[in-house]
């Protein structure tokens, strides 16, 4: 039977723990908003266009919490015994991860309104109102396959190795997804990279939005971010189920 | 009358090519502790996790509660009624002694409440103090409220006293035989012998994953005169085979 306390709880010491943890907060929020000032405000490459680099920036930005947020955790949390009781406790699976991914949320709502304002206020960004709120949904809604990926590494890597780890799949894919630099200023072949990764096509989907996508289907990049979130479900929840063999 | 709680049969695992378990056969009634002596890598952790469904296994038959475990699978039902103390076992250090509580609690249909487990461990001065910032015995003393907390049929505890000063330990030896005089069936791994010899029913050696003997306290003691001489012998025996 569905235990809401359970899940509450799960979620709300899990966030007040993060809380705690200035030292993974502040850079989360922090690295993000001090990229999108540096290369999205004041040396902007794509010429004004504050709309544009804002998108990018956050979709950077939400895709980092994340990731890092399940691996690091997760590792730890393996490394410690603490999934171990998890485990062995009458608590279901879905409840650790519902509570990981909310508190991914929230850090991922800090971000997006403090890059909101700020590319308001610094960069001149207007939008209406409906373009913020569906852009805030679609960033949100989007960290899923993220949220996975970090879940994955977290199952898989020590917790000394998974940040260095979390770092070298996020920032490539960052780049090679146009989310520095607008992927149409990249070499082809890395367009064509691109598109086979999740980061690229979130960034499409957020940039539909506000009409600067690179064109193509938002049905397409749809499909490919649902596709990557189940390939990714069965392979974290096959990898769970393996976690001590 | 005393039931088996945890019923197991050829019981094997192995991690590549080191064989942890050898066929143990091993029986934990109600309202008894079965103590697993053995030294470091004897299997005493891999027993637990094999039966707690941690990892794969190999086995004639494992019976939990009553129930066989056909898979590793360990269902929420089976879960609500077992304790576990694992040997390593650290929580969330951000969180207060009472937030991990709070936390636990909310797992169990039937368990205590937190106010409840705080005023039966006496771990008034230490709730609201991070786990991070607690001493190795009064962690123990929380994983062992954490354990009980949905007042489990059977109950797991992995070498419980480690780091904990004599007079957290003579506490911990009674809650122990406060839950064994209820009915629980208490699984206890120790490198303590005095612990063993005080606490258990039923002691179970182990050595290089095999069990070198088994039985009552009395049986295991036999004309050894203690558990301690009794282990010694045995460990002995075994390296002149």
């Amino acid at each position: 039977m569905f235990n809401a306390n359970l899940y509450a709880k799960e979620a709300g010491y899990d966030l007040l723990s993060l809380w705690r943890t200035p030292a993974f907060f502040l850079p989360a929020i922090l690295f993000p908003v001090t990229f999108y000032i540096f290369f999205g405000i004041v040396f902007n490459f794509s010429s004004g266009s504050g709309q544009y680099m804002l998108v990018s920036y956050a979709c950077f930005g939400m895709m980092g919490p994340a990731m890092f947020n399940y691996a690091t955790a997760v590792a730890s949390d393996r490394a410690h015994g603490w999934l171990t009781l998890k485990r062995v406790a009458p608590m279901p699976l879905s409840a650790y991860v519902a509570a990981k991914y909310l508190s991914s949320l929230v850090f991922a709502l800090c971000i997006a309104l403090i890059l909101f304002v700020t590319g308001g206020v610094f960069a001149g960004v207007e939008l209406y109102t409906w373009q913020w709120l569906t852009l805030l949904l679609v960033l949100l809604i989007g960290t899923l396959p993220f949220a996975l990926i970090g879940l994955l590494l977290g199952l898989c890597l020590s917790d000394k190795g998974a940040p260095a780890v979390v770092n070298l799949v996020y920032l490539p894919m960052a780049f090679l997804s146009g989310l520095w630099v607008p992927i149409q200023f990249l070499p082809e072949t890395v367009q064509y990279i691109a598109y086979g990764l999740p980061a690229y096509h979130y960034a499409q989907l957020a940039h539909a939005v506000i009409g600067t996508s690179q064109g193509h289907s938002i049905w397409l990049h749809l499909a490919a971010l649902v596709g990557f979130t189940l390939l990714l479900t069965v392979i974290v929840r096959w990898r769970y189920q393996h976690l001590s063999h | 009358m005393a039931v088996a709680h945890l019923s197991i049969q050829g019981l094997s695992k192995s991690y590549g090519q080191h064989q942890a378990l050898c066929d143990v056969d091993l029986t934990a009634y109600s309202g008894e502790v079965l103590a697993v002596l053995g030294k470091n890598g004897a299997g005493k952790t891999s027993l637990i996790n094999s039966v707690l469904g941690m990892h794969s296994y190999q086995a004639d038959q494992l019976e939990l509660l009553g129930q066989p475990m056909l898979t590793q699978q360990r269902s929420l039902e089976v879960r609500q009624r077992l304790g576990v103390m694992m040997q390593l076992g650290a929580l969330a250090a951000n969180l207060t002694v009472y937030e991990q509580l709070d936390l636990f609690c909310s797992y169990y249909k039937n368990g205590f409440q937190v106010a409840e487990l705080i005023e039966k461990f006496n771990l008034n001065s230490i709730a609201k103090q991070r786990f991070g910032k607690l001493s190795g015995g009064q962690r123990q003393q929380v994983l062992f409220a954490l354990a009980v907390a949905g007042k489990p049929d059977l109950l797991f505890l992995d070498e419980p006293t480690v780091g904990m000063d004599v007079e957290a330990r003579h506490a911990l030896w009674q809650h122990i035989q406060d839950y064994r005089s209820a009915g629980t069936a208490i699984v206890l791994t120790t490198h303590y012998i005095e612990e063993a010899e005080r606490l258990a029913d039923r002691v179970a050696m182990l050595r290089d994953g095999e069990v070198i003997a088994a039985g009552t306290l009395t049986e295991v003691i036999a004309d050894h005169g203690s558990l301690e001489q009794a282990y010694l012998a045995n460990m002995q025996e075994q390296r002149h085979v």
